[in-house]
């Protein structure tokens, strides 16, 4: 009989979530070592997965460098520089000094950089919240936000009583139960796909 | 209450919760087919984001769907397969465009799934022909570097609005950002709380807490999204309640 | 000859044609020829002349009628009280044919199929209809409970053509005088629309016909229905009282009541008779009889006409046989039964003038006065109203149009890509946060400015320096680097003072990361606080670097389990596990401390959930970013606490420098940190007052406008 090729990719998902999610909650030896195969099949995957996604990236960035595409030139270089670390993090290591020059001197820069521009654009995106939505918890949110902010700096020649008090009130309380509240109910939100993904339901492998 | 040597109590409740949770998704889904399914709150993101494929597919421009930096090996994994849902919908309504949607990702294997997701949903419609496997493309390995690499999409592809539905840290602000400054809408949902504060002052429409868990039901994915959803304000209850009782007896001295 | 016009259709055809070739309708109506020979009358106009039906084509009761008509001289100027229909039946046709037929009413010896020897010509148009569908004063009469219409609906015939048509139809012995009021008898049931035609399914004028059909002449007499018959039989009898009748067609009821006086039973009711047969004995009769109906007395031979019971009334007089007497029992046919007249004399006084409607003069009605035209205004080749084929449209539509216009002639167009200024005012304003914010951090490091005083310590961060600060020398510590190299501003400066002062307390390190740049992290930060600090670190005698674990927590639940089975070998490409100090270390649980600096909450948590329950007493100290604290502070705060330790962003690495006295890049940090942040609040709260301030006031100058609008 010919399985059909989603059929027999649902059972295999399904089987196998089923024994990783059994091997957590029941402690039998059969389960845990198959819940353990399967973590290092993972593992190993993951791994692979990152090769995979270094062949993506190269791929797209080189059809956009032979097209008309506005932004072709730094395809270029992407692709130059990807072939260069590749090529000296292979050769001599990924902490030999080649390398770490590169991760010292370009891509921490270039990440710290974007850092604080994204400070910038926190500042500019917060003073003009009230512009875009105008409404009670908007004023709440940057109420919080200023008395967080100066709550943690110490101002040079001023000292305002109680605040730093404040600010750690804050965050241990209100600020601390919310996100205990969200993060609750984004493990919900996982544990629904999850079981959507191991009922068959929700097959983006393919099916 | 003896229990086996291979079933702690912890173990016990968790799988126990674990089953009522299946169970009350299959039964809600199953009185969902014999009911109209209840009005659900409106969600102003899920609405903009109707209209904004309308008029992408009318304009001629692209939808850009961002899936986050969230591997499928740890927590973020739900966001991630979240997103694949919400890019399957965008796909199946923007496959008329001229220029079909694009998905970006900062982990292989998602962006491997977003390239099945958009080939898997031309095939259904009978538009094999549009599947481009670099419409599913990684654009960084790292968080910032993603955030960097989504960055040209935005400015270069005519992209006239993002939706960003899966696992994204602070680098989100970024993205955010460069949406607005190319005029395009942002429509944002992140698993991750310091990303969600950023979203809310820098995206148009974030989605707050775990409205980014509602995006099927909303999307229309199918009734078993709707019977999640429904089973997850049912425990949420019951947690609500488990958290009052535990506080209680703690406050009276009994735990 | 000229083509004629098809009243239906309006199409042409040969003049020779009897029914229009396109439709089917008849050209020609059941009239004279020299219906085909007239004009037709101008828009508006009743028509004139008068149509000769086709002989063979027409019924012979009607061809009858037609004949006796044209015989018959114009009708007397009626009496104002008398209805037209019922002078014209008064009226002596010329030349009428025999002696035999005087005995009997023409219209109804011309029921019986003589060809008329004249008949008055109805229009002549060919496009003759019968009706316009609309009703006619006589038929309200008739029937009551059809509203009578007033003179003014009957536009196509006038009324003296209406008498004219109506004396070509009935009979010259026709002897109704009095047209002024329909005797009840004569009148149609009140309850029924259409009289007796609501019981029959013919109308009212059909039913006339069919009823003149079943009259029969004198000289047949005995091929009268035995109903007729008795009419005619009272008739001679003279008349009766007069007595309440339920309404029935007066044509019927004539005839009825005309066979009834002339003392003959009432004939069943048959097919419709051949020619010859005249149903009505005499015509002076039948007209002194009608007469006597002005003063509201009911002719004996009428009066004694007594109802059927409705029970036994037969759908079709066609079928039905009648009775024969008309006498004033319950024997009467159904159809007669329901042309009882109503009694009410009110009805009768309620009878309107028909003296000024016209006279049809085409169609099998032609003569009556009232009815409803034959050839409607379509069908009598009116000339059309002339509509102008210019398009009326407005103003606005013509705006629309413009604009249509316009859009469609754009469309063609290429329109120039519109370049976006360069210099924009959110980009200004950008660049000036960014020249405030980069001033305030730069101030200090540049001139050593203002100088903030350094945070205090939390209980977490003092726990965290008294965990390192128990180790022994050459104890095995797990440190993982688990933070993205974007975030090295904050996280290096949070965790410097820690490995600062794990290399005084020279514990072993064990480098570890799930994170791909964590190895290079964590190289970096080693070196720099080797450097600053002047220690001599150096791998693999004071620490080892096991690399990367894929997998994210996946691969930490495994490494937990088994750390020298997922990192058999360093970095380096030896077995870290080997020699001293590892070679003791089996489980995680057998590291003197394990420590995690990260800056994802997600991280945070992996690590407690995942390996935490690895380590069982072994405590597990963070180093976090200010933005996870929320998340990782429950952690601290359980019972028994899941983290021992904690080391809160720039804040807590410069507490805990502070803590061991030793400056690291925490304290340098620090008051360009302090400014900045406060340049920030600064720029937050003055944008967002005046960004709320404009915003309400663009929303009240909005609200204003439409107010004012």
């Amino acid at each position: 009989m010919k399985i059909p090729v989603r059929l027999l990719l649902a059972v295999i998902v399904m089987a196998i979530g089923l024994v990783v999610l059994l091997g957590f909650f029941i402690d039998l030896p059969v389960l845990n070592d198959l819940r353990t195969v399967f973590l290092r099949w993972a593992v190993i995957l993951a791994a692979v997965a990152i090769l995979v996604g270094l062949f993506n990236l190269a791929a797209v960035h080189w059809r956009k460098m032979g097209s008309r595409q506005p932004g072709r030139f730094y395809s270029a270089v992407l692709l130059i520089s990807m072939f260069v670390t590749l090529v000296i993090g292979l050769a001599f290591g990924p902490t030999s000094t080649w390398s770490l020059w590169i991760f010292n001197h370009i891509q921490v820069p270039v990440e710290t950089s974007l850092m604080a521009v994204l400070a910038v654009v926190l500042a500019y995106a917060s003073a003009r919240l009230l512009n875009r939505r105008i409404n009670l918890f908007s004023i709440v949110f940057l109420a919080t936000a200023l008395l967080i902010l100066i709550g943690t700096a110490t101002i040079p020649g001023l000292e305002v009583p109680g605040l730093t008090e404040l600010r750690a009130w804050i965050t241990q309380v209100p600020a601390a139960g919310g996100a205990r509240g969200i993060l609750l109910g984004v493990a919900l939100g996982t544990i629904a796909t999850g079981l959507r993904v191991l009922i068959g339901s929700d097959r983006p492998y393919g099916g | 209450m003896n229990l086996p040597s291979f079933l702690s109590p912890a173990g016990l409740l968790g799988l126990a919760f674990i089953i009522v949770f299946l169970g009350l998704m299959i039964f809600f889904a199953a009185s969902g087919r014999k009911q109209p399914s209840r009005a659900l709150r409106t969600i102003s993101a899920f609405a903009r984001l109707g209209r904004a494929v309308g008029l992408a597919v009318e304009a001629g421009r692209r939808l850009h769907v961002s899936l986050g930096s969230g591997s499928l090996n740890g927590l973020e994994s739900g966001s991630a397969l979240v997103g694949l849902t919400v890019l399957q919908r965008i796909a199946r309504a923007a496959s008329i465009s001229d220029r079909p949607p694009v998905a970006t990702s900062g982990d292989t294997p998602v962006a491997l799934l977003s390239q099945e997701t958009l080939h898997n949903t031309y095939s259904a419609i009978g538009a094999s022909g549009q599947y481009d496997p670099l419409a599913g493309q990684v654009s960084g390995l790292t968080p910032f570097s993603y955030a960097a690499g989504t960055l040209p999409v935005i400015y270069d592809q005519q992209v006239s609005a993002n939706v960003l539905a899966g696992h994204f840290g602070s680098e989100v602000g970024l993205i955010a950002d460069a949406g607005e400054r190319s005029g395009s809408l942002v429509l944002a949902g992140s698993d991750n709380l310091p990303a969600q504060a950023v979203l809310y002052a820098a995206a148009e429409e974030p989605l707050i807490g775990e409205e980014l868990y509602a995006s099927g039901a909303y999307l229309h994915a199918g009734p078993m999204h709707i019977a999640s959803l429904r089973a997850q304000d049912v425990l949420r209850w019951v947690l609500v309640g488990v958290i009052l009782a535990g506080a209680a007896l703690k406050l009276l001295g009994f735990l | 000859m000229a083509d004629v016009r098809c009243p239906m259709c309006g199409k042409l055809n040969p003049a020779e044609l009897e029914v229009c070739q396109f439709c089917q309708a008849r050209l020609k109506p059941f009239q004279a020829s020299s219906l085909t020979e007239a004009e037709p009358p101008a828009s508006g106009q009743p028509s004139t002349s008068k149509a000769e039906p086709a002989e063979d084509v027409l019924p012979d009761w009607l061809q009858s009628l037609r004949q006796r008509q044209e015989s018959l001289p114009e009708a007397a100027e009626p009496q104002e009280d008398v209805p037209d229909w019922l002078s014209n039946l008064r009226a002596p046709a010329e030349g009428t044919p025999s002696a035999a037929e005087d005995a009997v009413p023409d219209w109804l010896s011309g029921l019986s199929g003589d060809t008329p020897s004249q008949a008055e010509a109805a229009p002549a148009e060919p496009e003759q209809v019968f009706f316009s569908g609309e009703e006619s004063d006589w038929l309200s009469k008739i029937s009551p409970s059809q509203p009578a219409e007033p003179p003014e609906t009957l536009a196509q015939v006038t009324p003296g053509e209406a008498e004219s048509n109506l004396a070509e139809t009935l009979p010259e012995e026709s002897p109704i005088q009095n047209e002024e009021e329909t005797p009840e008898w004569l009148k149609g049931p009140a309850e029924e629309p259409g009289g007796a035609a609501g019981q029959t399914g013919l109308t009212d004028w059909e039913q006339e016909g069919q009823l003149g059909d079943l009259g029969a002449s004198s000289e047949t007499q005995d091929e009268l229905p035995d109903w007729m018959a008795g009419i005619l039989a009272r008739q001679a009898t003279g008349p009766e009282p007069a007595r309440t009748r339920p309404e029935i067609p007066l044509a019927a009821l004539g005839a009825a009541a005309l066979a009834q006086s002339a003392g003959e039973p009432p004939a069943p009711v048959q097919e419709p008779q051949p020619k010859g047969v005249e149903p009505f004995s005499s015509k002076e009769g039948l007209l002194a009889e009608l007469g006597a109906l002005d003063t509201g007395e009911l002719p004996a031979w009428l009066a004694g006409i007594t109802p059927l019971v409705a029970e036994k009334q037969e759908p079709t007089p066609q079928a039905a046989p009648v009775e024969s007497g008309l006498a004033p029992s319950d024997e009467l046919p159904s159809w007669l039964e329901a042309m009882r007249p109503v009694e009410s004399a009110a009805i009768l006084a309620a009878m309107p003038d028909l003296s000024h409607e016209t006279i049809e003069s085409a169609g099998p009605l032609s003569g009556l006065r009232g009815v409803l035209p034959a050839e409607p205004g379509v069908a009598q080749g009116q000339k059309p109203h002339v509509h102008s084929i210019k398009l009326q449209i407005s103003e606005t539509n013509q705006a629309n149009a413009l604009l249509i216009e316009q859009m469609i002639k754009t469309e063609g167009q290429a329109r120039p890509i519109v370049r976006r200024s360069v210099i924009t005012t959110q980009r200004i304003l950008r660049i000036g946060i960014a020249v405030v914010l980069f001033l305030a951090v730069l101030w200090p490091l540049v001139t050593g400015g203002p100088q903030a005083s350094l945070p205090g310590f939390t209980p977490e961060t003092y726990a965290a320096n008294q965990l390192i600060e128990g180790l022994r020398a050459g104890a095995p510590v797990l440190l993982a680097f688990d933070y993205q190299p974007g975030l090295s501003g904050e996280m290096d400066a949070a965790a410097a003072g820690v490995i600062d002062h794990l290399m005084v307390k020279g514990a072993y390190l064990a480098v570890i990361s799930t994170a791909s740049t964590g190895s290079a992290q964590a190289e970096r930060l080693l070196a720099m606080v080797n450097q600053a600090g002047q220690h001599n670190f150096t791998s693999p005698d004071q620490y080892t670097d096991l690399g990367f674990i894929p997998g994210g927590p996946t691969g930490l639940l495994s490494f937990a389990l088994s750390p020298r089975q997922v990192m058999p070998l360093a970095l380096d490409g030896k077995s870290p596990w080997q020699g001293s100090p590892l070679q003791d270390v089996t489980a995680v649980k057998d590291f003197a401390l394990t420590i995690v600096i990260t800056d994802n909450p997600d991280d945070a948590r992996a690590w407690v959930e995942q390996v935490g329950p690895a380590l069982e007493n072994q405590p597990l100290t963070m180093v976090i970013s200010a933005q996870a604290e929320p998340m990782v502070r429950p952690y601290v705060e359980s019972n028994p606490p899941q983290i021992s330790g904690l080391v809160i962003g720039l804040s807590g690495g410069a507490s805990f420098e502070d803590l061991n006295g030793r400056k690291g890049l925490g304290q340098t940090y620090w008051n360009a940190f302090s400014l900045g942040l406060v340049a920030a609040v600064l720029l937050i709260l003055v944008g967002g007052l005046f960004t709320a301030g404009s915003t309400v006031w663009a929303r009240t100058k909005e609200t204003e406008g439409e107010k004012k609008a």
